[in-house]
């Protein structure tokens, strides 16, 4: 009978694995693969590189570069954009007139098309501040504007789907004890919101360090990889270089990061549910 | 519930093959035959001039059927490598010959015209866009455009500032100056995409030490040094539009038609935005040789290079079709039509001449007159180090790399092996 329902089990998994096999795990696995060789995208067979193209990524500037950008990304987005998010949500969990339309308005940015978003964007600056996009040191801060723009309604939202959660009678029992909000929001909503900052910092985290998109779209990762991101500067030296076991050896290193911190936030979760 | 799950899988999967084989199905009779070709005409007017060609030869080749796809620059690159890389090359292509088409041909993948082109069909074509098709002396795909970089000016304004068309780069950096102190930008740029400064780069290498440093690729060489040098000092200067770094061609010109910049150095194809966008321009629009330095000889040499061209796959199964689709595109139809959208048709000056446009021949003539061409460095060079040299480049108008430090990284990329 077990037997029987584990197979049934499998059956279940199956249409999952159908997509997963063909369209993650074997790309994954030839990307690998590949990192371990040179290959221009045209001749009929690769060449062994060993741990070459890593080397190669070790002593390459722009590859730090773009991890730096990366980690400003992740930083910028647990820094402000979370707790703004936090903030969004609180207000709006007590707006009672046209709330309906302010979490609209809210959310409305992150189901606007990515491309619509970057060129919009792209326009508004360079009609208003022409030099902005165009500066090496400050290009950097119009990338951030525009992705916290895009993806603070998400947050938002799960922050409000968490809010309606809690008890409120914690907080009528809070109020008649004579807690302050900050006191209320401190010991009250933060420790039960911490299932959800913890998604949404997760989220965020990985979000950020494959962050793609908008960057291309609006700067490319230039001037001079000023914007240049991880995935934005593994996309040109595939495709624009030539250098396919290189850009593989960077996806590579890009999957074991984001891997990497979705396992440490996870040990990060577990870590504290115990201390509870 | 096992086998129900079955069934269904099969029933799925039959649905499938079913699908499938429909569409084998529809091919009717022997003789027909397909051939697929790509090119990168997408707007008007000169996608109607490809698709007219399309017809003449369906019509002309009974059974012949031709699915042209018509896709966008960028997009055209990317789809074009990975159907080379996995061999599933359309049997024609477009191609802006010189180092891209050089790396297909490296690994056999584009058909030598030269063993199968009627003998003396060349010698119409224009020899050097000819030669930018041309690899170890085979041929390997047949031009239609051919293109060089003027520094188009607005008339008007030079005349308000009381300038006057400068003939060395001295004079250009003091024309410069009194546009500037006048109140008008200089020099229209939109370099986000990098290959529009790449203009500037290459016309400076080219008139401080010719073609050979790139020939024989010696990025350290003290052309590009100069070169570079004389990019900096544009910028110091403040002789480009603010934030040229940051928007891109389309935005650049329309600071040059709305008469806010001067100059723009930019391609042929310039013209068929003009008379699109802003016709009025076109009656103040002149054009001039970039400015030169000491060697009268490079002074003359022009920056260009094809700018549509076709190809064969080699692995066709239709090599006729294929050659008589190139034949259709290139023959005195097609130029005149192409001609008759702006361009200049990649032919000898005899043969071109009567079918140009009169804004067309002003530019014609500084390529007519050109004592070279230069074909653009980043289709010149390998992939790997064209790309390196768009992004030094931009380095070097955003002054975040002096000009040694570009030429260092270009040499350093020529040097790592593979």
């Amino acid at each position: 009978m077990t037997r029987c329902r584990d197979l049934r089990g499998l059956w279940f998994s199956a249409p999952a694995a159908v997509v997963y096999l063909p369209l993650i795990a074997i790309p994954l696995a030839y990307s690998l693969y590949l990192s371990f060789h040179y290959w221009d995208g045209r001749a009929p067979a690769w060449t062994a590189a060993g741990i070459g193209n890593y080397l190669d990524m070790a002593k390459d500037k722009v590859f730090w570069r773009s991890l730096a950008h990366n980690l400003v990304l992740v930083a910028f987005s647990l820094a402000v954009q979370l707790p703004v998010a936090m903030l969004l949500a609180v207000l709006l969990e007590r707006t009672r007139r046209l709330d309906g339309l302010m979490r609209t308005c809210v959310f409305l940015p992150y189901v606007l098309p990515t491309v619509v978003i970057a060129l919009v964007w792209r326009s508004l600056i360079t009609a208003s501040v022409p030099e902005w996009l165009a500066s090496p040191d400050w290009s950097l801060s119009a990338i951030l504007l525009a992705v916290t723009w895009r993806f603070i309604g998400f947050h938002t939202v799960l922050y409000l789907a968490g809010l309606g959660m809690i008890d409120r009678q914690l907080y009528e029992a809070a109020r008649l004890d004579g807690t302050s909000e900050w006191q209320c929001f401190r010991h009250i909503t933060l420790p039960l919101m911490k299932p959800v900052i913890i998604v949404s910092a997760t989220l965020a985290i990985v979000g950020s360090m494959k962050y793609f998109d908008i960057v291309f779209l609006m700067t490319g990762g230039d001037p001079d990889h000023a914007t240049e991101l991880l995935a934005t500067y593994l996309f040109k030296m595939g495709f624009a270089h030539d250098r396919m076991g290189y850009s593989s050896a960077i996806a590579v290193a890009l999957v074991v990061l984001a891997l990497g911190s979705t396992v440490a936030m996870l040990q990060l979760k577990r870590w504290s549910d115990r201390r509870q | 519930m096992q086998t129900n799950m079955k069934h269904l899988l099969v029933l799925a999967l039959s649905c499938l093959v079913v699908a499938c084989g429909r569409r084998d199905n529809q091919a009717g009779s022997v003789d027909a035959r397909t051939i697929e070709f790509w090119h990168i005409q997408t707007y008007e007017p000169t996608k109607p001039v490809v698709e007219q060609a399309v017809d003449r030869c369906q019509e002309k080749r009974t059974g012949l059927s031709i699915e042209a796809q018509s896709i966008k620059n960028d997009d055209f690159k990317l789809k074009l490598k990975m159907a080379i890389g996995d061999n599933t090359t359309p049997d024609v292509f477009h191609t802006w010959g010189g180092g891209i088409l050089a790396a297909d041909v490296k690994y056999d993948k584009v058909l030598n015209l030269t063993k199968h082109l009627p003998p003396g069909s060349t010698g119409r074509f224009h020899p050097a866009a000819l030669d930018f098709c041309r690899v170890n002396g085979n041929l390997y795909a047949l031009p239609v455009d051919v293109t060089i970089v003027p520094m188009w000016y607005n008339k008007t304004l030079f005349e308000k500032a009381g300038v006057d068309v400068p003939k060395t780069v001295d004079e250009f950096q003091r024309v410069c100056t009194e546009l500037k102190a006048q109140g008008i930008t200089p020099l229209a740029l939109g370099n986000s995409k990098k290959w529009p400064g790449a203009f500037y780069f290459m016309y400076f290498a080219t008139r401080a030490g010719g073609t050979t440093p790139i020939t024989e690729q010696r990025f350290e060489d003290p052309a590009f040094i100069e070169a570079g040098r004389q990019i900096q000092e544009l910028v110091d200067a403040g002789c480009f539009n603010s934030g040229f770094n940051g928007i891109d061609y389309d935005e650049a010109r329309r600071l040059f038609f709305n008469e806010e910049a001067a100059m723009i150095l930019m391609g042929t194809w310039m013209l068929a935005h003009a008379q699109k966008e802003a016709p009025e321009i076109l009656e103040k629009l002149g054009c001039f040789t970039f400015p030169g330095m000491g060697n009268e000889k490079w002074n003359r040499i022009a920056i260009g290079g094809v700018n549509a061209g076709y190809a064969v796959a080699a692995n066709t199964k239709q090599r006729d079709d294929c050659i008589a689709l190139l034949q259709e595109l290139t023959n005195d139809d097609g130029m005149k039509d192409w001609a008759g959208t702006g361009r200049i048709p990649a032919l000898t000056r005899d043969a071109a001449a009567p079918m140009l446009q009169p804004a067309t021949l002003v530019a014609a003539e500084i390529l007519f007159e050109a004592e070279a061409i230069q074909l653009y460095y980043d289709q010149y060079l390998p992939p790997e180090l064209a790309a390196m040299h768009k992004n030094t480049t931009q380095a070097l108008f955003a002054k975040t790399a002096t000009p040694q430090e570009a030429a260092a990284t270009m040499a350093a990329t020529a040097r790592r092996k593979p």
